[in-house]
């Protein structure tokens, strides 16, 4: 499904992907964790053909990504970003329905099986009371289940979440990870996660990709891959590591003073002033064309 | 109600009010003329029969003068109404209007350095409204230059370019207007806009910028609302963000340089049509673009309208009239929509 071959990105100077190798089979929920700065959102840019890189290969469905037409590609893969969905005038219902955009002519009403979906959609996420509301009368958590009301409709293949729960509070954290879940496990599709809590990496995930310093760290289940030395190693942290009482996951707690030499994050700061900006990055990447 | 029965109803009833405004203004006039026989040598002209019991002049009148003048206000209208919800559409920004990427000024130097130098004449009276389409479409394209980097152009990047050559050029109209001595009223009434002493010519003009670029903005009416989430949402659902930009701009900017060759700058018309359209009908590009084209068109004919008749003899520099009466319209509008709703309209 993603086969990625030696991928390398440099930008003002600063290697952002370094030789990065992976294959990921269809069928699964794929982690990506990794402290601020270490490519994760890179990867997923270049991943899904936003972002061209220097050297390297990616292909999705056996094909070069680049390769892939823009609407062709947005029939079998979907992203959802990290930013909640903007304050428009559009209800939601519109904005579900523009995920059918690939699927559709000009006038796009005459999409049956989209709109059919769209209400299979908003009702398994419960915003079937809010169809006709608009997007500018939402709170953020609201506007993010919209967001993934939208790719859902898109009906990929293959879905890559960008961080989808930085902005969320814990209950609606668990409530989407649970939704993209079931979705995943339903339609036998794939997903591809950004995520910054290990805690619920390692709860959710079938396997995790760590990233450090723009390179592949490690690679494998949650148990084999969150160890203490792997966790010292990438986050600069010493870790307490826990067996879930419920599933037997390591879970990971904090403690004060827990650090092992200079965290990553501090590290990084350091290093070419603001092009190592992970937001700053984004938007570098942000809808390039080819 | 599915969407080409709401296009249809709301384009239908848009129609219907221009053409209304178009009889009412053609009715009006400082030289007095029964409306009856205005009809008459409108519809003899139209479809012929009834022998004329008018002047020969009555009918250059109606049909020279007045007729012309009005067809050219809807297509001026037409063209900056278009060109504004495109402008809004693919900037994303609330402020952006057919003029903010230097159209309006670009063209202004090339129409002011013809009348510093005294070349009105040049080649011929389509002197001005060449070197103000020329010099129009020069700008833009040089703020595409500037604004274009890796590949792409960032909107911010592309706005703020615009805004910062908008007003180098319009120092140096500034300049030569101060520096003139007898051509004074002349640089400075073409900047403020006006369709008096116009032909059938004009109209023809710009006629196929508007023709060409309401299909061009039209197609990409759907792309303009995935943009509104944001050029990465567009993108990922299969929208082409860079060639969206760059076509709807261009085609948005060859209609817009065609007005203001002919018209001179008419201001507010591009920006405040595009948001009452929005503030009626909603954000739905597919129905904002040619809902735009129409009410363009209504809102120069009425304001051309005025400007001809309200101080009769004297006539109000159009681009003066559509901010004079436009902007408390649409203040108002906003005011009651927000005292109304409580809600804004991103």
């Amino acid at each position: 499904m993603i086969e990625v071959d030696g991928l390398t990105i440099d930008a003002g100077g600063r290697r952002i992907l370094d030789n990065i190798t992976f294959r990921l089979k269809a069928g699964g929920l794929y982690g990506v964790i990794g402290p601020n700065g270490a490519g994760k959102s890179s990867l997923l840019a270049a991943v899904s053909g936003v972002r061209r890189f220097d050297s390297g290969s990616v292909r999705l469905f056996g094909r070069p990504v680049a390769s892939w037409p823009r609407r062709a590609l947005a029939r079998r893969l979907a992203v959802l970003q990290q930013e909640a969905l903007p304050r428009t005038a559009f209800t939601v219902r519109e904005v579900t329905l523009m995920g059918r955009y690939p699927y559709q002519n000009w006038f796009g009403g005459q999409d049956e099986e989209g709109e059919a979906l769209a209400d299979r959609v908003l009702g398994t996420l419960g915003l079937s009371a809010y169809a006709n509301r608009r997007l500018d009368a939402l709170s953020g958590g609201e506007r993010q289940r919209v967001a993934l009301a939208k790719v859902m409709v898109q009906d990929p293949e293959l879905l890559l979440l960008d961080e989808p729960t930085t902005y969320l509070d814990i209950g609606y954290q668990i409530h989407l990870l649970d939704l993209v879940r079931t979705w995943q496990r339903s339609g036998g599709r794939t997903v591809v996660a950004v995520l910054h809590d290990l805690n619920l990496a390692a709860q959710y995930c079938d396997r995790l990709l760590v990233m450090h310093e723009g390179r592949l760290a490690a690679e494998g289940p949650p148990s084999d891959v969150l160890t203490s030395a792997t966790i010292r190693r990438v986050f600069g942290v010493e870790p307490v590591l826990l067996p879930h009482p419920a599933s037997g996951v390591p879970q990971l707690l904090l403690q004060p003073g827990g650090l092992s030499g200079k965290p990553a994050e501090i590290r990084h700061a350091g290093t070419a002033a603001g092009t190592g900006h992970p937001e700053r990055e984004k938007e570098r990447t942000i809808a390039n064309e080819r | 109600m599915r969407l080409p029965i709401r296009i249809a109803a709301w384009s239908g009833a848009a129609l219907l009010l221009l053409a209304v405004s178009v009889v009412w203004s053609l009715s009006i006039g400082s030289a007095g003329m029964p409306v009856v026989k205005v009809w008459s040598i409108l519809v003899h002209q139209l479809i012929g029969g009834a022998e004329p019991d008018w002047t020969p002049l009555e009918e250059a009148i109606v049909m020279q003068v007045r007729l012309s003048r009005i067809v050219l206000a809807v297509l001026v209208g037409a063209c900056l109404g278009m060109a504004g919800a495109g402008f809004q559409g693919v900037l994303r920004n609330p402020l952006a209007d057919p003029y903010t990427l230097g159209v309006a000024s670009g063209s202004s130097v090339g129409a002011a350095l013809v009348m510093t130098f005294g070349l009105q004449a040049a080649i011929g009276m389509w002197t001005i409204p060449a070197a103000a389409f020329a010099s129009g479409l020069l700008t833009v394209l040089t703020v595409f230059v500037l604004a274009r980097s890796n590949g792409r152009m960032a909107v911010e990047t592309l706005i703020l370019t615009g805004v910062i050559l908008q007003a180098f050029l319009g120092a140096f109209v500034s300049l030569m207007i101060a520096m003139s001595d007898d051509e004074v009223n002349q640089i400075l009434f073409w900047v403020l806009g006006s369709l008096s002493k116009r032909t059938w010519d004009h109209a023809l003009l710009i006629l196929p910028f508007a023709a060409a670029g309401l299909p061009v903005i039209a197609a990409f009416a759907s792309a303009m609302n995935l943009m509104a989430l944001g050029e990465r949402h567009a993108a990922h659902l299969g929208v082409h963000v860079e060639r969206t930009k760059l076509l709807v701009l261009l085609a948005s900017t060859l209609a817009t340089a065609a007005a203001v060759s002919v018209s001179g700058v008419v201001g507010f018309v591009g920006l405040v049509v595009p948001h009452l359209i929005r503030l009626i009908v909603g954000p739905d590009f597919r129905l904002i673009v040619p809902l735009s084209v129409i009410g363009g068109g209504i809102y120069v004919v009425w304001a051309d309208t005025l400007a001809r008749t309200a101080l009769s003899p004297k006539e109000i520099p159009l681009g003066v009239l559509t901010a004079l009466v436009g902007a408390p319209f649409f203040a108002w509008l906003l005011w009651r929509r927000k005292a109304g709703l409580g809600r804004g309209d991103a």
